[in-house]
């Protein structure tokens, strides 16, 4: 069960449809002149990045956890069976989307842009 | 293939807050005061702006930043000359070395530093003996900085000017008209020689002391007339004099054996009475043989006549034998040499009388270098290194602070240490080549106009590098004549440049400005060599070298752009 930890409370979303995490790379490569070989300049990764695709029940539901999402704050994730995509984040990048899901026309969805930072 | 991993970390105070830097440049440029720019983009956060803030208290910015797998650092404290920042989350800091320090400071008032620095012709053996540390280390102190070290060779930076004798027989060279026998002198006489002087006075008196007037001179309607002092008549032509001005007054007296202190003694007597309205002395000098007493005397207003003797004083011996001679009375605000118009000239001025001989006021002409004394005044609100730049720049010096903590006078033939090689093939990223005439001379004219009591004063300090040069390079400046250097020193630079080759390599965070450069760079498989020497060859074995004029460290990318200068010759 995935959890998403707020400053009042939690949101519980009935599943978690997609995570999709991609991190930029630092790394500068420096093409030098005359030379097949680059020079290299070593730069940290960038944080993981993200949208998080959270499925709601019913649209009250979707809406509060949405009401909850919009507030600027630092967010929590933990979810006991997949350990690995605990995090912090913030909600940041993209857009916030609310949606009844086209193919059910009963569950919600609700899209969150999501940046791992270190709380 | 070159790996590098570059570290930037940097600490702002007087709070030790740390800053998260995100971006931004550190620029070191031989051309430029101050030495060392930069500026940093840092993350904002709560509090970070008042803890910046400029205007609220002295900043710096320590900077740490490395290369960890060369095991390279290099360090800067720079202070915080401005700080902005707006909706982006980002603060924007603009650094600088302590030059920009040195500007922000003035004096609250005209301050002289020939005063300041105790400036005085009659000791030692040169003129004043100020050298360019010297002057620059009592600036530097105003800010609390000093130099490490005097730059080799410190140059003499002391002034040479016009300075009129208005004693008009300093030497009794045949008569000892204008002197006069004083209290408890005897045998009175001119004309005699005493050791290795071939002309003075001579006076004889009893134990206990005596007194001879050296020069009589009276004062009235605005204008000081010489006179002896025995009969308040003028001869000579009456000298302007203003009142409420400094006068040096000096002799040059001997005693021989049983004499024990000499002094040099100016009274000023109301003309109508007698009265004595100020009088002074100098210090006593102990001994026998010649010595200068003298001492500067500010002159009171209104008539009076004034009287200039030499007192001696005696032990036990029944008799006192007393010489005088090079009676100096100047209009200047410093002790300078006594002189006449029969002084031979030497390394810097010529002499002569103003009318006859031995009869007149005598003056000294600067020979080689003419440096107005009052270049040295400091005026009020004007910036330290404005004062100190042109000065310095006519010995050729530059005044350079390294950013971190170092204050040093560097010649144009300074060298760094260390090389910086950025070779195509090797480790280019680019280059850029171009020549501008806008930055090219090969003559300077620098005009300095400023106001003296006499009037308006223009003096014009010219060089030519080639004998018909083809861009002149004109300057004028709103400040006494520091003395000749600042043309020849603007075309010797300017030569350096005016083309101008651009490198840029990943980041080597030892290079530094007037440090040994090579840029190696090709195009169409001929091999070009673009030092600043400006050829371009085809054999790929030559390399030229020359200095790093510039480098900038660019923290967002990691590399550094350097700009090449050609080494002028030592």
């Amino acid at each position: 069960m995935t959890t998403i930890t707020h400053s009042a409370g939690t949101i519980i979303p009935e599943v978690v449809h997609g995570f999709t995490a991609t991190r930029a790379p630092g790394t500068l490569v420096h093409t030098i002149l005359g030379s097949p070989n680059p020079d290299v300049s070593l730069r940290p990764a960038a944080p993981r990045a993200g949208t998080l695709e959270l499925v709601f029940a019913t649209a009250t539901d979707a809406v509060a956890a949405e009401s909850v999402i919009v507030v600027p704050q630092v967010l929590t994730i933990t979810d006991p069976d997949v350990s690995q995509i605990g995090m912090d984040f913030v909600v940041t990048g993209g857009a916030i989307e609310l949606e009844l899901d086209p193919a059910t026309v009963k569950v919600w969805l609700l899209r969150v842009p999501f940046l791992e930072v270190d709380a | 293939m070159t790996v590098s991993k570059h570290v930037v970390s940097a600490i702002a105070q007087p709070a030790a807050t740390t800053l998260a830097v995100a971006g931004g440049s550190v620029a070191l440029d031989v051309t430029g005061a101050p030495f060392v720019q930069g500026t940093l983009r840092v993350k904002n956060k709560p509090g970070l702006f008042d803890a910046l803030d400029p205007r609220a208290h002295a900043g710096t910015v320590s900077l740490v930043c490395g290369d960890e797998i060369a095991g390279t650092t290099r360090e800067f404290s720079l202070n915080i000359r401005s700080v902005r920042g707006g909706d982006d989350n980002t603060l924007e800091i603009a650094l600088a070395s302590d030059e920009a320090l040195l500007e922000d400071y003035s004096p609250a008032a005209d301050t002289d530093l020939l005063l300041e620095l105790n400036y005085d012709e009659t000791v030692g053996t040169g003129y004043g003996n100020i050298t360019a540390s010297e002057l620059t280390g009592w600036v530097l102190d105003q800010i609390g900085g000093t130099l490490v070290a005097p730059p080799s060779p410190d140059p003499q930076l002391e002034p040479y000017w016009e300075v009129k004798n208005l004693a008009v027989n300093p030497v009794f060279y045949s008569t000892i008209e204008g002197a006069a026998a004083g209290a408890g002198a005897t045998s009175f006489a001119p004309g005699v020689s005493y050791l290795d002087k071939p002309k003075s006075m001579r006076w004889v008196a009893a134990a206990g002391g005596a007194r001879a007037y050296v020069a009589g001179w009276d004062m009235e309607a605005g204008s000081m007339t010489a006179l002896p002092i025995s009969a308040e008549r003028p001869v000579g032509e009456g000298l302007p004099l203003n009142s409420d001005k400094w006068l040096w007054i000096s002799t040059n007296a001997a005693v021989a054996a049983g004499a024990r202190s000499r002094r040099l003694r100016v009274e000023f007597r109301r003309k109508t009475t007698g009265e004595t309205v100020a009088s002074m002395s100098s210090d006593l000098i102990y001994g026998t043989g010649w010595g200068t007493v003298g001492r500067m005397v500010n002159v009171p207003s209104g008539d009076w006549y004034m009287t200039v003797s030499v007192e001696i004083g005696a032990t036990s011996e029944t008799t006192l034998n007393a010489w005088a001679t090079d009676v100096m009375i100047a209009e200047v605000r410093y002790p300078v040499r006594a002189l006449n118009g029969s002084t031979f000239y030497d390394s810097a001025y010529e002499f002569a009388w103003d009318d006859t001989s031995n009869d007149s006021p005598s003056t000294r002409y600067p020979y080689t270098v003419e440096r107005r004394p009052e270049a040295f005044t400091w005026p009020a609100g004007q910036g330290g290194l404005s004062f100190l730049a042109p000065l310095l720049q006519t010995v050729g010096l530059r005044l350079v602070h390294n950013g971190l903590n170092e204050w040093t006078l560097r010649h144009s033939t300074h060298v760094e240490p260390g090389t910086t090689a950025i070779t195509y093939g090797d480790n280019m990223i680019g280059y850029d080549l171009a020549s501008d005439l806008e930055t090219f001379y090969d003559a300077a004219a620098v005009a300095y106009k400023w106001t003296t009591a006499r009037g308006e004063r223009t003096r014009t300090d010219y060089y030519e590098a080639t004998p018909n040069p083809r861009r002149v390079r004109y300057l004028e400046l709103a400040m006494a004549y520091p003395g000749p250097g600042r043309a020849e020193n603007i075309v010797r630079r300017a030569q350096t440049g005016g083309r101008v080759a651009t490198a840029t390599t990943v980041t080597q965070w030892d290079t530094t400005p007037e440090q040994a450069l090579t840029i190696e760079t090709s195009i169409d498989g001929h091999l070009a060599i673009v030092g600043i020497e400006n050829v371009w060859v085809n054999d790929p074995e030559v390399i030229l070298t020359g200095t790093v004029g510039a480098v900038t460290f660019n923290l967002d990318d990691d590399t550094m752009t350097v700009v090449a200068r050609r080494q002028e010759d030592a």
